[in-house]
């Protein structure tokens, strides 16, 4: 890998045989080939890198929930973060743990070192400057990591390349001999950088890392011997989980508002569900129906693949893991849309959850009045089942049209008469002869309000708008305005029109 | 002998359940009226028939909106004559309304203050928004078709409301099917596109085809003022149910905004503004009577 840097091109990582050569990164393209004529050498993707690294992220959820990216800035250093506090037993313990996540990243394509130490700090280091056993992993057992870390250049405190020179030209070799040094010089020399580091390394600071997502409180996980292909089996499993999430949450009287769905495959794609609920719920055969729905729409495994027996292998699935994301108390009392009806009030939350479910939540709605008089801001949609807004009311003084346009479309209107409506308009390709018509409703700006147009001064004079409703000779009725009052208009710039809305 | 007018009822709600597979549950008791007896009695089922899909059509002709195979960009008559049905559900069934409309834009093509005239209470109508491509293509159609089919399907809506313009008689049987299973009262909503070509849409499962225009407004109270909403109603096909066209009209007496009172009328032909405004007396032609009018 290459990518230019400091106006040369130089090597930003190399492989493991390519290392064995004596490449290196940060040596320049024209070094590299000249040790090894035949290097074959590719443009570095340090955002494609980001996405690998992300996807490996998202993968490790099996081990623990909480896991973030780290070090992309310092290239080939980059490297996962996993808090693995509590989840080791799941898998027999510590080494069997790192054991398995070598072996499966093996699997998939990735060569990994693991480093598992009491801070952050010194499991960066451990993961890549310890001496790896057969499993290539390094264990610091608790408390020994300060004792483990001496030994270990300096380079494992995370530090920047001129602060490692001063500290090699100052004879420091390893961790062991900063350590010993009184911190106030240090200091002095380096800023603060590397006593912070090694407070952090020892565990003598706390050193925040933030999650790539919050570790859910409600999650649950299981892996299976032999990993699942029938879709039936995958809902199956799915739903145990889903019981037994649902039990706990009943216990402490909770409910799911947002679900979490992960499928890990064999093949290392990680499939992500969501389902959302439209008030909190522990039924988990309305949930179930939720993820049934999602599971259902998941892709199929391409069968048009080379070889699509390993395609199939690959999509099996081994580990699933459930998380309430967002879980709410639940209210005893549930709203009732309507007075007086004995159905069962559920079955409309169903129907809404199934229906967002699909479409997505902004587009199952219901209406809420604004106190406005401009036409288009009365309405505004609200989430459907966000309890009632009885006390809204919407009977205008004029009559309204049951459909407003999206937005006002301009019509070539005639109008001889100033401040009266037109005879006739064209709108869509079809003339309009104006039979009857009543108007005008003066609506006007609301100056408070800052236009949407940016421009102030004009938008403010041109939006005072007349309002009339007409009939055409057939009986069809339109809501037309025209923009802007009658005298600030000359003989040559005339007055627009626009319809608005169609009534019934 | 004189015919029991609710015998006669009850024996077309019967033939209508077994016209419906014979599940032996008479559905056709459970109707909507539309609160006008001549059209009520006309229908077999007494009124609109739940447990099935109704077909409205939108009649201003092929002309009127753009070419997209989407719909939504209906007219403003058919929305207020569908309004004001789903009005008239949500009052009777005391459960809220379902409208599938397609995503057109950032902003609601239906607009609350304007349903709220017809009778529909805003609050209590649930938007279902679907997304549509640029294209057009048939994921919106398949898309608004399972929307439909999952309204239709639970037990608490009153009514569903559907702006759907590509229909094939499977999927139309499917939506029918899901509405007897449910129980739901569902309207599609369509343009009239059969007349373009000259030949008539095809069919569908639907239990009724309607197809509404809009009339010129009943006599204004001034002159030159749009006067009542007035539609042309044809009934183009019923099951167990003869076509027929009536001329209907929304008469909304109520002066207390608040709460609306208004209900479909049939037009008389002598309030037909053609005629001399003095040859009649208005209390005499005035067809809403309210103790006469069903209101559901």
């Amino acid at each position: 890998m290459a990518m230019p840097e400091g106006g040369a091109i130089r090597l930003s990582a190399v492989t493991l045989a390519a290392q064995k050569a004596g490449l290196s990164p940060g040596q320049t393209l024209a070094d590299a080939r000249a040790l090894t004529p035949d290097v074959a050498v590719h443009d570095a993707d340090p955002s494609g890198d980001a996405t690998t690294l992300e996807r490996i992220a998202g993968w490790c959820g099996r081990y623990t929930p909480w896991t973030a990216p780290s070090g992309l800035e310092t290239g080939g250093a980059a490297g996962l973060w996993l808090d693995v506090s509590g989840c080791a037993h799941l898998f027999g313990g510590e080494a069997p743990m790192l054991d398995d996540m070598t072996t499966r990243l093996a699997a998939i394509g990735y060569t990994a070192r693991a480093g598992l130490a009491d801070t952050a700090g010194a499991a960066w280091a451990a993961a890549r400057f310890g001496k790896p056993g057969r499993a290539r992993c390094v264990i610091f057992a608790p408390g020994e990591h300060a004792a483990r870390l001496a030994p270990f250049p300096n380079e494992a405190l995370r530090l920047s390349a001129d602060i490692l020179d001063g500290l090699e030209r100052l004879g420091l070799r390893n961790v062991g001999d900063l350590a010993a040094l009184p911190r106030a010089g240090l200091a002095r020399r380096f800023g603060e950088l590397p006593s912070r580091r090694l407070d952090q390394a020892l565990g003598r600071v706390d050193e925040p890392i933030s999650p790539r997502a919050p570790a859910p409180v409600w999650r649950l996980r299981t892996a299976f011997a032999e990993a699942l292909g029938r879709e039936e089996h995958i809902a199956a499993a799915a739903r145990n989980l889903l019981e037994a999430l649902c039990n706990r949450l009943a216990r402490a009287e909770r409910g799911v508002r947002r679900l979490e769905l992960c499928l890990y495959r064999v093949g290392g794609r990680v499939d992500t569900m969501m389902a959302g609920t439209s008030r909190a719920s522990h039924d988990p055969d309305h949930l179930m129906r939720l993820l049934a729905e999602q599971l259902e729409r998941l892709p199929e495994p391409p069968t048009s693949a080379p070889d699509p027996l390993s395609a199939a292998a690959e999509a099996m699935v081994e580990t699933l893991t459930l998380a309430a994301v967002v879980t709410e108390p639940l209210r005893a009392v549930q709203t009732r849309l309507t007075g007086g009806h004995d159905d069962d009030p559920a079955a409309l939350e169903r129907l809404v959850d199934r229906l967002a479910g699909r479409l997505g939540s902004d587009n199952v709605m219901r209406f809420r009045a604004r106190d406005t008089h401009l036409p288009e801001r009365v309405q505004e949609g609200a989430p459907a089942l966000a309890g009632s807004a009885a006390t809204s009311t919407w009977q205008p003084p004029q009559p309204r049209p049951p459909r407003l346009l999206a937005r006002p479309e301009p019509v070539e209107a005639i109008a001889p008469v100033p401040d009266d409506p037109p005879v006739l308009f064209r709108w869509r390709g079809r003339t309009h002869r104006i039979a009857r018509a009543e108007g005008p409703e003066r609506i006007e700006p609301e100056w408070w309000r800052q236009p949407e147009t940016g421009n102030n001064t004009t938008a403010l004079d041109a939006d005072t708008r007349d309002y009339y409703r007409v009939e055409d000779e057939d009986g069809r009725r339109f809501w037309l305005y025209r923009e802007g009052l009658y005298d600030r208009h000359s003989a040559d710039t005339p007055p627009r029109w626009f319809l608005h809305g169609l009534f019934g | 002998m004189p015919a029991d007018p609710q015998l006669l009822q009850r024996l077309r709600s019967r033939i209508a359940a077994i016209e419906r597979g014979g599940s032996g549950t008479p559905h056709g008791d459970d109707c909507l009226p539309l609160g006008v007896s001549e059209i009520d009695e006309h229908l077999p089922w007494g009124g609109l028939a739940a447990g099935a899909v109704h077909e409205i059509l939108d009649g201003d002709g092929p002309t009127s909106n753009s070419t997209t195979k989407i719909g939504g960009a209906l007219n403003g008559a058919v929305t207020a004559f569908a309004a004001a049905l789903a009005g008239k559900a949500q009052r009777a069934r005391a459960r809220p309304i379902v409208w599938i409309a397609p995503r057109t834009g950032p902003r609601e093509s239906l607009y609350a203050p304007g349903l709220a005239g017809f009778g529909l209470d805003p609050t209590d109508l649930i938007a279902v928004r679907i997304p549509t491509s640029p294209q057009g293509g048939g994921d919106f159609a398949a898309t608004a078709l399972w929307a439909m089919e999952e309204a239709l399907r639970a037990p608490t809506v009153g009514l569903v409301c559907a702006e759907i313009e590509d229909m094939s008689l499977t999927a139309s049987r499917r939506l029918q099917l899901a509405a007897e299973t449910g129980g739901g009262l569902g309207l599609l909503l369509r343009r009239d596109t059969g007349n373009a070509s000259g030949a008539a849409l095809p069919p569908t499962a639907s239990i009724s085809r309607w197809r509404i225009a809009a009339l010129p407004g009943g006599p204004p109270e001034y002159a030159n003022l749009p006067g009542a909403t007035r539609w042309q109603a044809e009934l183009l096909r019923a099951r167990g149910g003869r076509p027929r066209s009536w001329q209907l009209e929304w008469s909304d007496d109520g002066q207390d905004k608040s709460q609306t009172t208004g209900g479909f009328a049939l037009v008389s032909p002598l309030r037909n503004r053609s005629l001399p405004a003095d040859s009649q007396g208005p209390t005499e032609t005035a067809t809403p009577v309210p103790g006469q009018r069903r209101i559901a």
